[in-house]
């Protein structure tokens, strides 16, 4: 190995470990913070409701056992974090608050969201031109920066709650499974607690790229269900994609 | 419009700083925090190039890395070049990857033979894929490592002969370095060769909680210290007047108070151009 590689591989390993080398100065100490500052910042900004419930020395100390254990794997900070969720949920403060991991679930979608790429949506001033044969015969997408979720606790309800600022001390949310609609209007990201039967809806958009087909699906999992105000959420909320020329079928 | 001083942005400041009438001001981003698909943020930076010039400071390529720039990190670069036109681009004389792991940092390394071609080889590939001379900046330091075969200004004068680069030099990583490691800030200075400088930074630096004044850190989160705003005078005399950015990533003030430092910068290159 070059002197240079060894060097670099030396370094690495010496602002990784546990503790410092013996034989490096104390001010060797501002490069083993100034990495794990990056990442502690990062995940702050990406979760900052979770940050919120736990208090911040709780999530400075849970962040800095991330950190060391997933070392970002690109400059970009963005989208650091992914696996954090997952690594909240093994953790013990979980076994205290079951709902600390959808919580951050939702708040990593949010991030995927306010990041993805651009692209017109078929809001109610696009469809207003479209008549409903046209519609049954365009190729939906989901807007590539929606993102919906179902979770097995009151996540939806706890994560607005704090970002309400409200007074969540009081806060006794009825202990179900909820479902969130997280999508990006202009230069906001909002995040709506919709029920099951628009989720499954929008599901069954993704999968199938066409309403007519989607609607079926759904009614036929969920009789009895207003599929008509499920659609109605769905494009009021912009969370589909403007069809291009691509888009339109040709059966 | 001939740029002046300039203003580190911040997504918090956008209003005041499309706003602002300063002449010849100028913002700079960090390209990484850009480097994204889409979004609101994104949307923020184009109207924020509308109405003023931008500059592009890299901190992630890892120029002084053993391996390669990652071509899809160069990808990203050249793209955030291609729709933002920024007047400069910018990277650290620094290193912060290793294998597949990325550490948000600038890291250090003994500026020998072996550094030097890499360094070289590494922004020549740079700039071969951006298609645009790049600009590097000297380091903050806060170790005496072993086994320099090159001091830093002819580490960098030497990079500037072999690429065509040119350099950004941060008045206050120079007074950074030189505290933590004892060398003459001044006598810095004049080794530099001038014609390559092209850009100046300033930034506040914090005092060692543990350690005190004998250990700085570049943390840019303070205002900028008067010994700074001297050597900033000794830059201007000693290498001419450059666009200058004032930095700042911590304890955000309001804009007016950024602002403030930034007419103090813009005051002193005008002068500057007066005795030319």
């Amino acid at each position: 190995m070059s002197e240079a590689a060894a060097f670099q591989r030396w370094f690495v390993g010496a602002i990784k470990a546990d503790r410092a080398p013996r034989q490096m100065p104390p001010s060797f100490a501002v490069y083993r913070n100034t990495w794990l500052k990056g990442l502690l910042d990062a995940l702050d900004a990406n979760y900052p409701t979770v940050a919120m419930i736990l208090g911040a020395d709780l999530f400075e100390m849970l962040s800095l056992q991330f950190a060391r254990k997933h070392p970002a794997q690109s400059p970009i900070l963005a989208l650091y974090g992914a696996e954090f969720p997952d690594f909240l949920s093994r953790q013990k403060v979980s076994d205290d608050l079951p709902y600390l991991h959808d919580v951050a679930a939702l708040e990593r979608l949010w991030t995927e969201c306010f990041f993805a790429p651009d692209r017109e949506s078929l809001g109610p001033s696009r469809i207003a031109a479209v008549t409903a044969a046209e519609m049954l015969n365009l190729r939906v997408r989901v807007h590539p920066a929606t993102r919906f979720g179902r979770f097995g606790t009151p996540a939806v309800t706890i994560w607005h709650a704090h970002r309400a600022k409200g007074d969540f001390d009081e806060l006794e949310p009825e202990w179900r499974a909820e479902h969130a609609l997280i999508t990006r209007n202009g230069m906001s990201v909002a995040v709506q607690l919709i029920d099951e039967a628009t989720h499954r809806l929008l599901e069954e958009i993704e999968a199938r790229r066409a309403i007519d087909a989607a609607i079926a699906a759904t009614a036929e999992a969920a009789p009895g269900t207003d599929l008509a105000i499920a659609l109605a959420t769905i494009i009021a909320s912009s969370a589909l994609a403007a069809p291009r020329a691509e888009d339109v079928r040709t059966w | 419009m001939e740029l002046t001083a300039g203003v580190g942005f911040k997504p918090e400041h956008f209003e005041n700083a499309v706003a602002s009438p300063a002449d010849g001001l100028w913002f700079e981003v960090h390209a990484e925090n850009y480097i994204v698909e889409g979004g609101p943020r994104l949307a923020m930076l184009e109207a924020l190039r509308s109405a003023r010039p931008l500059s592009l400071h890299g901190v992630g390529l890892s120029l002084a890395g053993i391996e390669e720039p990652d071509p899809q990190h160069l990808t990203g670069l050249k793209q955030l070049i291609d729709r933002f036109e920024p007047t400069l681009v910018s990277e650290h004389l620094a290193w912060s990857r290793s294998g597949a792991d990325c550490f948000p940092d600038l890291l250090p390394f003994p500026r020998t033979n072996e550094l030097l071609d890499i360094v070289r080889r590494n922004i020549e590939i740079t700039q071969d894929r951006l298609g645009r001379r790049i600009l590097i900046e000297n380091p903050s330091l806060y170790l005496n490592l072993a086994g320099h075969d090159w001091s830093e200004t002819d580490f960098l004068g030497e990079l500037v002969r072999r690429t065509g680069c040119g350099l950004l030099i941060d008045a206050n990583n120079i007074h950074v370095s030189a505290t933590n490691l004892g060398f003459d800030s001044h006598a810095y200075i004049d080794a530099l060769p001038p014609t390559a400088v092209a850009q100046y930074h300033l930034a506040g630096h914090s005092i060692d909680p543990e350690f005190g004044a004998s250990l700085l850190i570049d943390s840019h989160d303070q205002p900028i210290a008067e010994a700074v705003w001297l050597l900033y005078e000794r830059l201007l005399e000693r290498i001419g007047r450059r666009p200058t950015l004032i930095e700042r990533d911590g304890n955000i003030p309001p804009f007016d108070e950024l602002m403030a430092e930034r007419d103090r910068a813009a005051a002193l290159l005008t002068r500057e151009l007066e005795h030319v």
